[in-house]
């Protein structure tokens, strides 16, 4: 409900809106209207949290950001160098704010239903049109508030009045910059993707979204603790003088007394950057940009269908479909296989639930190998790495990407349409499931195991060979293991129901600490070479079996 | 018995995306009173008409003159007095009803309490009440349809277009519906039914427009269109479409298990 008193305040304005012919009442409603709708969707991001819909998001949200806001003052005191101080505030702050915008801007611009609600009723264009500019503003603004509030006051408390006012400019130079390169963006993919495509890319950018802030949370303090240590100039770095961040905090450091010829420079085009932005954004990118907006909403005018360009009756056969004529045996299981082949890739909601998961597993690989001990250097730990045995490490950490898609697999917005699984006749739906396990395991585990395995081989050499064997038997086993527990419903045909998953946290994390286990268990024993080979040669009779059944598996073992 | 002066006056109504043209020349002069069926096979034009009459497509060539004036330069004047209720799914469904009728109503600049008092009444005529500060995200399709309608005559308009307005409705609320036509039209009311229902359309319309490739090529009552006595405006329409291969297609469609 953050927006309430800015649109109040908005309407102090009443007498000189009236006189640009903005009906005030009119505005005031449609303001209203649009911030409640936004409040109350949950955006994909926030969703992905767990937060339950019914509840306002604006508050969570405020929260959420005004912490990270908390965090970001930290980096304004960790070093004497006020240029590099702020320039890695601005830097985050510009982040950020790009980040959040691309990916829930989407939803506050593109929203056909304005069309039919608003444009049948007697309200004048400049009415819509100024409705629409507020309306973002209040968006970014309860973005920008919380965000640098913490910042501002600690500036104003340490530095005094003038730093104060100056840091004030900055953070609206920055968002105004922030802004130009959303705008930017959003103009290159619309120029480059069909409307229909756009919004699967923004997903793309809501996934990177919440890895890198992920990231960002877990690197932050080592990366102030090295900067600390080295004693970076950085105007030594040539980049620098391209990073607008470093401009606003050329600013800056001018408002707190140091001066010198950067200074100077930088703090010129802190001032001029963000008025061309804005001249550029207002005169030629909103104008261009509206137009393409509204082509989205008559997308479905231009929607083009794909020529079948193949004889009548033989119909295009796709990667997957010849995939599944090798990979599975049964016309059930062909079915479980390419559903799931198909359905992980175009279910918008699926990816945005699953896929920044992936993201987090190189970042835990990076932090516990390289930043879990403060002593010693990147480069040592490198240069130590192929003494250790952190190859078992990646390994294992891969059964995460199992348990993350076996755990949401069966999981759908779209539920209801599992009714078919339901209403047809087959004995088997074990087939099914073992099909859905099929193409988990060809299309997101394979994939990551070679990746993985090539950079194992990269930094170990052959050397350990019978030992990555066995953790990559395990690794099958486990997730073989892990779908007779979790996945005992069809792909897709359960709604995504929050409520039953708080309860099975505990069990969750027994699911995510398993491997680790088997992890340590085979630390323990990868000297006896015999051993490995013996263990190897056990579990994958035992996976292959273990599959066997739960292949075989009747209605009435499913839940 | 016309009324001299038609509400709406459309002279050689042409409207074209990109190279295709959707609308190639329409004439037309609908009365008072008037509850026009509009029909068509689909991508024949039907909702262009609309939304070039609501004032969602501003830009046409051809005249358009409602209530003896012009669309283009009285758009905003105009719409005051004309209701329009989209397909189902074109609404906010986290407002619950209440505040989406207030959004509504105060667009149309209607004062507050007049909102909410005539809200009230038409949800309880629709068996609304007990819903009505319930968010729409958990209504069911009828529901939702009944709080669009509600919304497309909160402001006593005196055209209504009405798009697919019985979709999702329960038997009873489908008698409503038609009884409200009814005596809207005979209050003088003009309404612009656009529907695939043809018996529906038969039953509710005093005048039936056919709508194909963008030119009008039926416009009559039911009786006049219908050559034979027996005849159905399902098959007036599949006549006057160009297809008469329907039951040859039938034939087809059997064909296709024998294998």
């Amino acid at each position: 409900m953050v927006y309430k008193p800015i649109i109040k305040f908005i309407m102090l304005g009443t007498p000189l809106l009236k006189r640009l012919g903005i009906n005030p009442s009119q505005l005031k409603t449609i303001l209203w209207t649009k911030c409640t709708v936004e409040d109350r969707t949950p955006t994909s991001v926030s969703s992905r949290f767990g937060r339950s819909q019914k509840s306002s998001r604006s508050w969570n949200t405020n929260i959420v950001i005004f912490i990270f806001g908390v965090f970001m003052v930290f980096t304004l005191f960790t070093t004497q160098d006020t240029l590099l101080a702020f320039s890695i505030f601005f830097t985050v702050f510009i982040v950020y704010l790009v980040l959040n915008l691309i990916t829930n801007f989407s939803d506050v611009l593109i929203d056909v239903r304005d069309h039919y609600l608003i444009m049948t009723r007697p309200v004048n264009d400049i009415t819509v049109s100024v409705a629409r500019i507020l309306h973002i503003l209040i968006h970014i603004g309860q973005i920008v508030i919380p965000l640098a509030l913490p910042g501002l006051l600690a500036v104003f408390f340490k530095n005094g009045i003038l730093p104060g006012i100056i840091f004030f400019i900055g953070i609206i130079a920055a968002t105004t910059i922030s802004v130009f390169f959303v705008n930017i963006i959003y103009l290159v993919l619309l120029q480059f993707t069909r409307p229909e495509k756009f919004r699967d890319i923004i997903a793309y950018f809501q996934i990177a979204f919440v890895i890198i802030v992920f990231a960002g949370y877990n690197f932050f303090p080592k990366l102030i603790n090295m900067v600390k240590a080295n004693q970076v100039a950085l105007t030594n770095y040539t980049i620098s003088y391209f990073l607008p961040s470093v401009w606003l905090a050329g600013l800056q450091s001018l408002s707190m007394g140091i001066a010198n010829k950067n200074i100077y420079f930088f703090s010129t085009l802190a001032v001029l950057t963000p008025l061309i932005f804005l001249f550029i954004v207002v005169k030629f990118l909103s104008r261009n940009y509206n137009d393409k907006m509204s082509l989205m909403g008559a997308a479905s005018l231009n929607a083009k269908s794909k020529k079948d360009n193949s004889p009548k009756g033989v119909s295009k056969k796709s990667f997957e479909d010849t995939l599944s004529q090798w990979i599975t045996n049964s016309p059930l299981e062909q079915l479980g296989f390419l559903i799931t082949w198909k359905l992980t890739s175009r279910m918008r909601d699926f990816k945005l639930r699953v896929y920044p998961s992936f993201g987090f597993i190189p970042i835990y690989f990076i932090y516990f190998v390289f930043f879990l001990n403060d002593d010693v250097s990147f480069a040592q730990r490198w240069h130590q790495l192929p003494q250790t045995s952190y190859y078992l490490f990646i390994l294992y950490i891969l059964v995460f990407v199992s348990t993350i898609l076996l755990m949401r697999i069966t999981r759908s917005k779209k539920y209801q349409a599992a009714w078919i699984y339901q209403i047809t006749s087959y004995k088997k739906p074990g087939h099914i499931l073992s099909g859905t396990l099929k193409a988990l395991i060809i299309k997101f585990h394979l994939p990551a195991i070679v990746l993985a395995l090539a950079f194992i081989f990269y930094v170990w050499g052959l050397a350990p060979f019978m030992n990555i064997l066995l953790a990559t038997i395990l690794m099958l086993f486990s997730t073989v293991f892990l779908a007779h527990w979790l996945v005992k419903k069809f792909p897709f045909s359960q709604p995504v129901n929050r409520e039953e998953q708080k309860g099975k946290a505990f069990k969750n994390m027994l699911y995510l600490l398993a491997p680790a286990g088997l992890g340590y268990g085979q630390y323990f024993i990868s000297e006896y070479t015999a051993i490995v080979g013996l263990l190897s040669l056990i579990f994958a009779l035992a996976t292959y079996f273990l599959f066997r059944h739960y292949k075989n598996l009747e209605w009435s073992k499913l839940n | 018995m016309m009324p001299d002066s038609p509400v709406i006056r459309i002279k050689n109504l042409k409207k074209s995306y990109g190279e295709k043209e959707v609308l190639k020349g329409i004439d037309l002069d609908i009365y008072p009173g008037q509850v026009i069926g509009y029909i068509g096979p689909n991508g024949a034009g039907k909702s262009t008409t609309v939304k070039i009459l609501t004032g969602l497509l501003p830009e046409f060539d051809g005249d358009i003159e409602v209530f003896g004036k012009d669309l283009r330069k009285n758009a905003l004047q105009l719409k005051k007095r004309i209701g329009y209720v989209p397909e189902a799914a074109e609404m906010y469904d986290v407002l619950t009803p209440m505040e989406f009728l207030d959004f509504i109503g105060k667009l149309y600049e209607m004062d507050e309490n007049r909102v909410a008092k005539r809200a009230e009444r038409l949800l309880a005529f629709f068996e609304l009440d007990s819903n009505k500060n319930d968010r729409m995200d958990t209504f069911s399709k009828g529901m939702r349809q009944k709080v669009l309608l509600i919304s497309g005559l909160l402001h006593d308009p005196q055209i209504i277009f009405l798009d697919e307005p019985l979709s999702g409705l329960d038997a009873n609320a489908v008698i409503k519906v038609k009884n409200i036509i009814d005596r809207l039209a005979k209050e003088g009311k003009t309404i612009f039914y656009c529907s695939h229902m043809m018996d529906v359309v038969e039953k509710v319309s005093n005048r039936i427009l056919l709508i194909n490739h963008g030119e009008i090529v039926a416009d009559g009552t039911f009786e006049e269109l219908k050559q034979r006595d027996d005849e159905s405006l399902e098959r007036v329409f599949s006549n006057l479409t160009g297809n008469q291969q329907v039951e040859d297609n039938t034939d087809e469609f059997l064909q296709s298990f024998k294998d």
